[in-house]
């Protein structure tokens, strides 16, 4: 079984897995009924803190992935606190605003705080020590907590917030509260994700936290399917190994007919368009909370 | 000073006729469509291909031009905007994106991902006036953007067809309840939006002179926030904001430094939706 991680399987992993984790957090905010199009810049928050703490601090491993968890969280936390006024459409588009002027902000801090950040040029030289151990690792804790907190009331005032924000505070539902949980929670995973990602690349860019990086995350959780964690894990891993398998066509001369490695992208953007239309749930999806059978009505 | 507030005026042309599309599409059926900028883009490459290289010449290459941002602007609408289901901000965010995907990166296949230089519509002269430089094309470009957003808002406030638009705008249940058809009044604004989009990306080209395939991806961002700051579906404050948004970019680089030009209107944006999260010009919509 083990033998079938060869070298680049494995590299292939760890990437699928680490943005899974990412991916998680993404889905965690949006089944909060949240739309935030901010995830890739809370996971290059997230980067950066680990990175910063890998680096200048000489911390452990572990401590410096919950360094970019935390720096996710609270990046979350405030984000939510700062958008409270503002929902729907109109959020997801202002998240995007927040991402790109954080990304504008990382290009031009070469140092903060007596810390480098490298500027343009990236925060480079962190040590490259996510493994495949340590993304499933990760990954594993990611998808317990989802679950866990699915479970729990916080869970639950979730599931009716993003049903229907009205009713729900009708209900007694802190639409606020809610709102911070989901960002919070999601920007903890994302950072989180990042952190992995950055100990994988051995660098984080400012462009990783801009609007170009966000789509691929969307990506992930629309074709496996937004309603569950599990959807996240399965699309991100899924729709990564499609892409990698896209990158190598299997003809001899590299090239698959008329097909060519350039091709995987609007590939991908015929795939989505499919997605949104024939099967809006993706792949995973779950029965309705009590769904009203037949016969009651 | 007032150089830079000319320059600003040019460039803020390009905002304006994009989020006037954009911001009446939204108003009408309340959908974002990430991949409008897109059509700008379309109408430039399709008049470079069939205007300078297969030859038809400047004026029908024009025509073919805006017309191709229409044709794909429509097929959007038949595709993806109409069947997607409103109340799912993500389907709509997502399924647009797709559209911005296969659009970008098929053109960017076909010119091999380079940019390229578009010749000019007309002879540029400069004319000087007190020590001003301003050219013929910037006089263009803003003469046909006040034309078209102060025709489009004329249009909307004063025709019968105009005026169903609105009230589709307003609250598309009850135009449906009075017996508007909905459908096409939606298919119409979308038509309106490709053809300014398609329109005012030719004329600005013609400003700057090139084009690339994934030019929409700075352009976008800039259109949300003329959108958004002047209130989703306000298109008379779009024209405003556009407006404004380029003569204080234009100012930022003239004094403070270029770092910052294009994070203006992404923080102007965040701190409108702060204090006024309606949009400057914007209805308040009461939920419940």
């Amino acid at each position: 079984m083990l033998a079938v991680i060869t070298p680049y399987v494995d590299s292939v992993l760890v990437v699928a897995l680490s943005y899974a984790v990412i991916t998680l957090g993404l889905q965690l905010t949006l089944a909060s009924g949240q739309f935030s199009v901010a995830h890739a810049a809370l996971a290059g928050l997230g980067g950066y803190a680990g990175g910063l703490a890998s680096i200048d601090g000489d911390w452990p491993f572990p401590l410096a992935l919950a360094a970019g968890a935390v720096t996710g969280l609270v990046a979350g936390a405030v984000l939510a606190a700062l958008l409270a006024r503002t929902s729907g459409i109109l959020l997801g588009t202002v998240t995007i605003a927040v991402g790109q002027t954080l990304a504008v902000l990382m290009r031009n801090l070469n140092t903060a705080f007596g810390l480098r950040l490298g500027g343009s040029q990236g925060l480079s030289g962190i040590p490259t020590r996510t493994s495949l151990g340590w993304a499933a690792g990760a990954l594993a804790v990611a998808l317990a907590a989802s679950l866990a907190l699915r479970r729990s009331g916080v869970g639950l005032s979730m599931l009716a917030v993003g049903r229907d924000e009205t009713v729900a505070r009708s209900l007694g539902i802190s639409v606020l509260a809610t709102r911070l949980w989901g960002f919070a929670g999601g920007g903890a995973l994302a950072g989180l994700g990042g952190a992995l990602i950055a100990h994988n690349n051995g660098i984080v860019e400012p462009k990783d936290l801009s609007f170009a990086s966000e789509p691929l995350f969307f990506i992930f959780l629309m074709i496996g399917g937004l309603a569950t964690p599990w959807g996240a894990v399965v699309g991100a891993v899924g729709v990564w190994w499609l892409q990698e398998l896209l990158r190598f066509p299997w003809s001899d001369d590299g090239t698959f007919g008329f097909l060519d490695q350039q091709d995987r992208y609007w590939i991908l953007g015929v795939v989505l368009i499919l997605v949104v239309l024939f099967r809006q749930q993706g792949a995973i999806s779950r029965r309705a909370l009590r769904a009203p059978s037949a016969a009651a009505q | 000073m007032i150089q830079y507030l000319i320059d600003g005026l040019a460039t803020g042309s390009l905002y304006v006729l994009l989020a006037l599309g954009f911001t009446l599409v939204f108003g009408v059926m309340g959908m974002m469509n990430v991949a409008h900028a897109d059509l700008y883009m379309l109408a430039v490459f399709s008049f470079l291909w069939l205007g300078t290289d297969a030859g038809l010449g400047t004026a029908p290459g024009f025509v073919l031009g805006v017309a191709a941002a229409v044709a794909a602007g429509w097929l959007i609408f038949v595709v993806v905007l109409s069947r997607v289901d409103k109340a799912v901000p993500l389907a709509l965010f997502v399924g647009t994106l797709g559209v911005s995907y296969v659009i970008e990166n098929l053109v960017a296949k076909l010119v091999e991902f380079r940019a390229r230089s578009v010749p000019p519509l007309f002879a540029t002269t400069t004319w000087e006036v007190a020590g001003l430089r301003v050219t013929n094309s910037d006089v263009v470009v803003l003469m046909a953007t006040l034309a078209m957003g102060l025709g489009l808002l004329a249009w909307l406030k004063l025709s019968s067809t105009g005026k169903l638009l609105r009230a589709v705008s307003e609250n598309t249940q009850l135009a449906e309840v009075v017996g508007i058809d909905t459908g096409r009044m939606m298919a119409l604004s979308v038509v309106i939006a490709s053809a300014i989009a398609g329109l005012g990306g030719l004329l600005v080209a013609n400003k700057t002179q090139g084009i690339n395939p994934f030019v929409a991806n700075d352009v976008s961002l800039k259109m949300f926030a003329v959108a958004v700051v002047a209130g989703a579906g306000s298109v008379g404050g779009a024209m405003l904001v556009g407006f404004a948004l380029g003569v204080v970019e234009s100012l930022a680089v003239a004094y403070v430094g270029s770092t910052w030009q294009n994070v203006i209107g992404l923080l102007a944006m965040v701190g409108v939706l702060l204090f006024r999260p309606q949009g400057l010009f914007g209805r308040y919509n009461r939920v419940g």
